[in-house]
């Protein structure tokens, strides 16, 4: 399904309020873009003011899942949304659950760019650093815009960029282990290198699950914890 | 707030508007409540009239007159031999100990002429209850008694004072020697007034005084219990039948039709249908309440039909629903649902047509239920007349007795249509109670 | 030409869910071969439906086989091939007009009532046909019962709007037996401890929910097979609803239940499998949880969710 004619109600009360959900979701993902840009930014650049600044953002993104879940309760409530109505508020709720933890991840990635804004030189493996956050920004970006689109299609690709993801982040975990092998003087900024990279895995997780979460909305199969040979036999048009 | 402002000058635009109209309305209704009270009002009137007319003219009839008398049962003016039988005693001549009592009380009368009159105070009628006094009380022959014996209907008719002195004596019916007799003998305490149980024990009489209704009563009650018999049970199964089982096409619309058109059949025509049919060719007895039971029941039976089906069509089909939905047959969703339900409403329709039919004359006119009955039928294959009829005959007759009979009749008519109406009523409450 | 390019060319919503479900887990019961663009307000097209889903099952007690409705000149129900299955709860959802009380009325003869009601098709109670010759409509009554919209209990007293069926059909010897009737089914009904003091007083004395209750009372003192509700709670507020629902529940244990309602969350209350009925034709059918989370069918799916009439 291209679209799932959400505006078609009878109640046009109800139309609006689902259109407001979903625009809401986008502010917020958005926003989570937004604060992990700016996050990946502080940390390559050592930009401590833009580190602090998203250090002391993320309550703005707690505040609207906060708001998002308030609604989808009412909606619950007064609407007792069937089909894919329901799919469409458990998918948003379970969705900006995700959200707030890319946001929680980011402003974890702020505040050791904080710390280590000052101390660091560039080093080789920034380059692969600022190679991964750009994958992982990239994937967030197209799982949000698969959502936006309820593509189907694109949620399956998005999804199929995570093993990469996580193989980028197994490797620069080497590359940094050898480095605090080299110079144990460095372990601690390392170390906190090494936390904002599972961040940024972490990160790349959560959007694989939206994506999932857009499968279940279009197709009504739960397909979480599923393999992903699976998913993509199943949904992938490439046949 | 600007809004809310709007919104208050419209709400009193409306609210002037419709006060301005208000007084008209309400004079309307007042006019239109005025006269409806002023009909109703009037027709209340009219019916006060009628009624008081009747029963004025009415009531004097329950009463009749006696005069005591006194007499000699002297065995010779009896003409009775010693140790008389019973036929014997039934065969003697009270008339003239009557007479000879009267000359005794009254000894200045001379003169045939004037005998006659003073005879004529006392009814023929008298000298058989003297007689079944004396058939009861053989010891009595010989002695002298007083006895109480029925006035004269123009006796009587004087003694309620229902007669003008001032008229000259060649319009009245009492002349002036029986109007001082009859002075007299009140003055003397020897009149008196009782109730007129004549009036419901006996049959139709050439005299007013020995009149009564009871031969029209039992010919009224025979002829509607056939007039019931027939038509309650056809009337109510036909009407089940038409509702629930015949379909619905060209025929049974062509029915319905005519039984519409029955009900408003001039009623003299069943009378026709009742003597060429029933009584020319069937040859059934002329004048029995049976004929006339059948003729009425003809006529009410579109009544009946109409009634009931609009009874039964009334039964709401969720009942019928929920009877076939447990497993009931058609007949018994019927006769165990249906039925009880609308029969508040057949009930009184059965009543209503009852008693239109006690109250019919016309066609029993036509079978000849008309003729003088004396006596009272046992059987719905006596010859009889019924109330209506009975009413007609006495209105028709000269006597000025029977003018007081007539309306005293009208009443005992009216009551019974009172009472059956009244019937209707509370077997309907009933039904609709349960 | 392959179906993907078909589909893109002809612009046709709705249907790749069903294509998607295909190649998913379970086979799909009439392939939905020749989609046309279907236009839901075009009733003609309806005829090109096939029932979607799991219509059939295993142990039925009622099996309808192309069942086809005719009011005189005017259809009323397409070609409907449905089972009620044993000790289970059938919800019959639709838009108003659409044939569910028809094809519930059906299933007891009730339609034989009304004249111009012409059926067609095969019905089969534990494998009689209802509509054949030798079965006698008075015995189907018993077996099959009915509870109606409106709450209609006789006008006489609670005992003989109970009894009255037994009485008929001749199932109880003595009053000992007959008053051992009228209270299982009142206590079953869950009204016997409401009424026992007044069991002779009137049933049309009683409140809406009570009545209902009553009459659900008497539909089953004559031990019926199958018990038809057209719509039993509409005229009842929300606590007698509920009591009803919870009767309904504990009622299917003994009883199969076919209930019409147009109360959607009814339906996905109290039923295991729902059907839906649109213009006169069978949608979907299937188990009530994937009706009511994830339809095949566009349409089912528009009325569940209140997109349409």
């Amino acid at each position: 399904m291209e679209n799932l004619h959400i505006d078609q109600h009878i109640s046009r009360r109800y139309n609006e309020e689902l259109e407001d959900l979903r625009n809401k979701v986008m502010i917020m993902g958005g926003m989570v873009e937004k604060q992990c840009k700016n996050a990946l930014k502080a940390l390559i650049k050592g930009d401590s003011s833009l580190a602090e600044s998203v250090a002391t953002s993320d309550y703005r993104i707690n505040s609207l899942e906060v708001e998002i879940d308030a609604e989808c309760t009412e909606i619950l409530a007064r609407r007792q949304p069937a089909a894919s109505d329901l799919r469409m508020i458990l998918t948003v709720i379970k969705t900006i659950t995700d959200l707030e933890r890319i946001g929680d991840e980011a402003e974890k990635i702020g505040r050791f760019a904080l710390k280590l804004a000052n101390s660091h030189e560039p080093q080789s493996y920034y380059s692969d650093l600022h190679h991964l956050g750009t994958h992982v920004i990239e994937m967030l970006h197209d799982s949000l815009d698969a959502f936006a689109r309820m593509d189907v299609d694109s949620a399956v690709k998005v999804a199929g960029r995570d093993p990469e993801i996580d193989l980028e982040f197994e490797a620069l975990t080497r590359m940094l282990i050898t480095h605090m092998m080299e110079d144990p003087r460095e372990v601690k900024n390392v170390l906190r290198l090494n936390w904002c990279a599972r961040s940024l895995e972490r990160i790349g997780d959560h959007s694989s699950n939206v994506c999932e979460y857009v499968i279940y909305l279009v197709k009504g199969h739960d397909v979480r914890h599923i393999s992903l040979e699976d998913i993509q036999d199943t949904y992938s048009k490439n046949k | 707030m600007n809004s809310m402002n709007n919104k208050k000058k419209y709400d009193t635009d409306t609210t002037s508007r419709v006060q301005a109209s208000l007084k008209k309305r309400y004079a309307r209704e007042k006019r239109f409540q005025l006269y409806g009270r002023m009909a109703v009002l009037t027709g209340f009137v009219f019916l006060f009239l009628l009624l008081a007319d009747i029963i004025s003219k009415g009531t004097p009839a329950f009463t009749q007159g006696f005069i005591k008398v006194s007499l000699t049962l002297d065995p010779e003016q009896l003409d009775i031999q010693e140790n008389p039988t019973k036929d014997d005693l039934w065969k003697a001549d009270y008339s003239a100990v009557i007479k000879q009592g009267l000359r005794d009380m009254f000894p200045e009368v001379d003169g045939r002429k004037q005998k006659k009159q003073l005879y004529r105070l006392i009814s023929i009628g008298a000298q058989y209850n003297l007689r079944d006094y004396v058939i009861e009380h053989p010891e009595a022959i010989g002695k002298s008694m007083q006895i109480w014996l029925m006035a004269h209907s123009e006796a009587d008719s004087y003694l309620k004072g229902q007669v003008k002195i001032d008229d000259p004596e060649a319009d009245r019916r009492i002349t002036d020697n029986q109007a001082s007799w009859l002075d007299q003998l009140r003055e003397q305490g020897l009149t008196e007034k009782r109730f007129n149980t004549t009036f419901f024990t006996s049959g139709d009489s050439r005299e007013p005084e020995l009149a009564g209704i009871k031969a029209a009563l039992f010919g009224s009650f025979f002829t509607l219990l056939v007039t019931f018999l027939l038509s309650f049970p056809v009337g109510v199964f036909a009407a089940i039948y038409l509702e629930e089982f015949a379909p619905r096409n060209r025929l049974t619309d062509l029915i319905e039709i005519n039984i519409n058109n029955l009900a408003a059949v001039p009623s003299i025509v069943f009378g026709l249908l009742g003597l060429a049919v029933f009584i020319n060719f069937f040859e059934l007895p002329r004048s029995a309440p049976l004929v006339g039971g059948i003729v009425l029941s003809l006529m009410t039976l579109p009544t009946i039909i109409i009634t009931s089906r609009t009874s039964i069509q009334s039964v709401s089909p969720s009942i019928r629903e929920a009877a076939l939905g447990v497993g009931a047959s058609k007949l018994q969703t019927i006769f165990h649902h249906v039925l009880p339900v609308a029969m508040p409403g057949v009930l009184t329709g059965a009543i209503i047509g009852m008693a239109q039919a006690l109250g019919e004359s016309a066609p029993l006119l036509m079978i000849g239920m008309v003729a003088f009955i004396m006596d009272v039928p046992g059987g719905i294959t006596d010859p009889s007349t019924v109330l209506p009829i009975q009413v007609y005959l006495w209105a028709d007759s000269p006597e000025r007795g029977f003018m007081e009979k007539t309306s005293a009749a009208i009443m005992v008519l009216m009551g019974f249509l009172i009472i059956m109406n009244a019937l209707a009523i509370y077997l309907r409450k009933r039904f609709e109670l349960k | 030409m392959d179906t993907v390019s078909m589909r893109k060319e002809h612009n046709i919503p709705g249907e790749s869910a069903v294509m998607d479900k295909q190649l998913a887990d379970k086979p799909l019961e009439g392939i939905v071969e020749n989609l046309r663009e279907c236009d839901v307000r075009e009733s003609k097209k309806v005829h090109q439906y096939e029932t979607i889903g799991k219509p059939f099952t295993d142990n039925a007690r009622i099996s309808a086989r192309d069942v086809n409705v005719y009011y005189g000149d005017k259809q009323a129900i397409i070609d409907a091939s449905l089972d009620i299955g044993s000790n289970e709860v059938l919800a019959m959802i639709g838009p108003s007009g659409c044939g569910k009380s028809t094809f519930l009325r059906c299933i007891n003869r009730m339609n034989d009532i009304i004249p111009i009601c012409r059926v067609e098709g095969s019905i089969t109670l534990d494998g009689e046909d209802i509509y054949g010759s030798d079965m006698d409509t008075v015995l189907l009554r018993a077996r099959v019962g009915m509870v109606f919209q409106k709450p209609n209990p006789f006008p006489k007293s609670i005992y003989e709007n109970v009894a009255y069926g037994p009485r008929i059909h001749g199932l109880a010897h003595n009053k000992a037996e007959m008053d051992d009737i009228v209270e299982k089914s009142l206590r079953r009904a869950s009204l016997f401890d409401e009424v026992k003091d007044q069991l002779d007083k009137p049933g049309t004395g009683l409140s809406g929910g009570q009545q209902q209750r009553l009459c659900i009372a008497r539909a089953i003192a004559v031990s019926p097979e199958v018990i038809l509700m057209d719509e039993p709670c509409s005229a009842l507020d929300p606590i007698a609803t509920a009591r009803i629902e919870e009767l309904i529940d504990e009622l299917k244990e003994k009883y199969t239940i076919a209930i019409v309602t147009h109360s959607m969350q009814q339906a996905a209350r109290v039923s295991q499998r729902t059907a839906y009925f649109h213009l006169g034709k069978i949608i979907e059918v299937g188990d009530t949880r994937e009706i009511f989370t994830t339809p095949q069918h566009e349409l089912t799916e528009n009325y569940i969710t209140g997109r349409f009439g």
